[in-house]
């Protein structure tokens, strides 16, 4: 089972939702590769922003509870930690390919 | 900054300050419990203090969803008017032209009860307020664990 | 990539034992005060609500806090146990620290699937 077919698309908890924050584009409907590439970008920037406003929230004085701004931290780091591997796998794969037409 | 993520500490302090107040308030009544003259002429009167949910006396008769949790504080410090016990005693300086003297209106085992209540109260206030503070530093040590 | 559904869950249940604490601290602090009727929260709602969609959820934005009708006045009419209080501090952070467990606990599943695949 991968990370990625555990998520869903359920809206996040503490009271803290990004605006426009748009769906993951679903496993296997033609979309092209960069547009998948794409949205995943955006939603681990999303989920960096999320995480970015749930403590300024916390800051001015907000009610945001200690759990929900650690999860969100917790979680931000793990999908930017995602978006490294797979851009590293990118570029391997790049360099592989460009390898091969010699 | 930060302070609605604390509120819960806030709370247990609230208690364990309107808990002091009333032990000061106890002791004070023991340590006058033989003062049969004042300042006023008069022997000493018991005090006591009143308690109310923080935030409003109302928080807690009210139906439905309660969202006001706030604590406890001290609304007020106030006279015990009951009635001052006559002791015959015609000896006694503060003695009145019947040979009775009036004596502060404390009973000791009673104060002595109201502090072991305070008594328990604090710490349990404490308690809770260590807790809090335990379950804050693990959730922030999270976020270590995950490295 | 959204919100991993056990994870959803897990921060409900959080948010949950957090206001515990909050209302069981409340009414610790409130064992003095004259005629003031203990709280808790209904975590059987809550329970039962985890497996609503996050539409239906929307409708409720009230705190799941309620009064415990079975609680004992006193002759003041307070009815605050603080022995029952402090044996549900204990259960409650208990809880809390479980639930905190489970959630790094997927969180580090997470991070070491990352790592290897």
């Amino acid at each position: 089972m991968t990370p990625i077919s555990q998520f869903s698309t359920a809206g996040l908890p503490g009271g803290v939702t990004p605006h426009g924050l748009t769906s993951a584009p679903a496993e296997g409907t033609g979309g092209s590769f960069s547009s998948l590439v794409k949205g995943f970008l955006e939603s681990t920037e999303q989920r960096q922003q999320v995480a970015q406003e749930s403590i300024q929230q916390a800051v001015r004085g907000d009610d945001v509870q200690l759990h929900d701004v650690v999860l969100q931290l917790a979680e931000a780091d793990l999908a930017l930690k995602l978006m490294v591997e797979v851009r590293n796998r990118l570029i391997s794969a790049y360099q592989e390919i460009s390898r091969m037409q010699i | 900054m930060l302070d609605r993520m604390f509120a819960a500490g806030d709370i247990s302090a609230s208690g364990l300050a309107a808990e002091r107040v009333r032990m000061e308030v106890v002791a004070n009544n023991i340590a006058n419990a033989n003062a049969t003259h004042t300042e006023s002429g008069e022997p000493y009167r018991r005090q006591r203090v009143t308690f109310a949910p923080a935030g409003g006396s109302f928080a807690s008769l009210m139906e439905g969803p309660l969202a006001q949790l706030k604590g406890v504080e001290v609304t007020g410090i106030s006279d015990d008017m009951s009635a001052f016990p006559l002791v015959s005693d015609p000896g006694h300086p503060d003695a009145n032209s019947d040979g009775y003297v009036r004596l502060p209106n404390v009973k000791v085992m009673n104060e002595m009860i109201d502090l072991l209540t305070a008594t328990r109260s604090y710490e349990a206030n404490l308690k809770s307020l260590q807790n809090f503070k335990d379950m804050q530093e693990r959730t922030l040590a999270v976020l270590q664990q995950l490295g | 990539m959204m919100e991993i559904p056990q994870l959803a869950d897990l921060k409900q249940l959080l948010s949950a034992s957090a206001l515990q604490h909050q209302v069981v601290s409340h009414n610790l602090a409130n064992t003095n005060t004259p005629g003031f009727q203990r709280q808790q929260v209904d975590f059987a709602a809550i329970v039962s609500g985890l497996d609503a969609s996050a539409s239906s959820r929307k409708g409720s934005e009230a705190l799941p806090v309620v009064l415990d009708r079975t609680a004992e006045p006193r002759r003041d009419g307070n009815t605050v146990d603080p022995d029952r209080e402090l044996s549900e501090l204990t259960k409650n952070t208990m809880r809390y620290q479980t639930l905190l467990q489970l959630a790094a606990h997927q969180l580090e599943q997470l991070q070491i699937a990352i790592g290897q695949s």
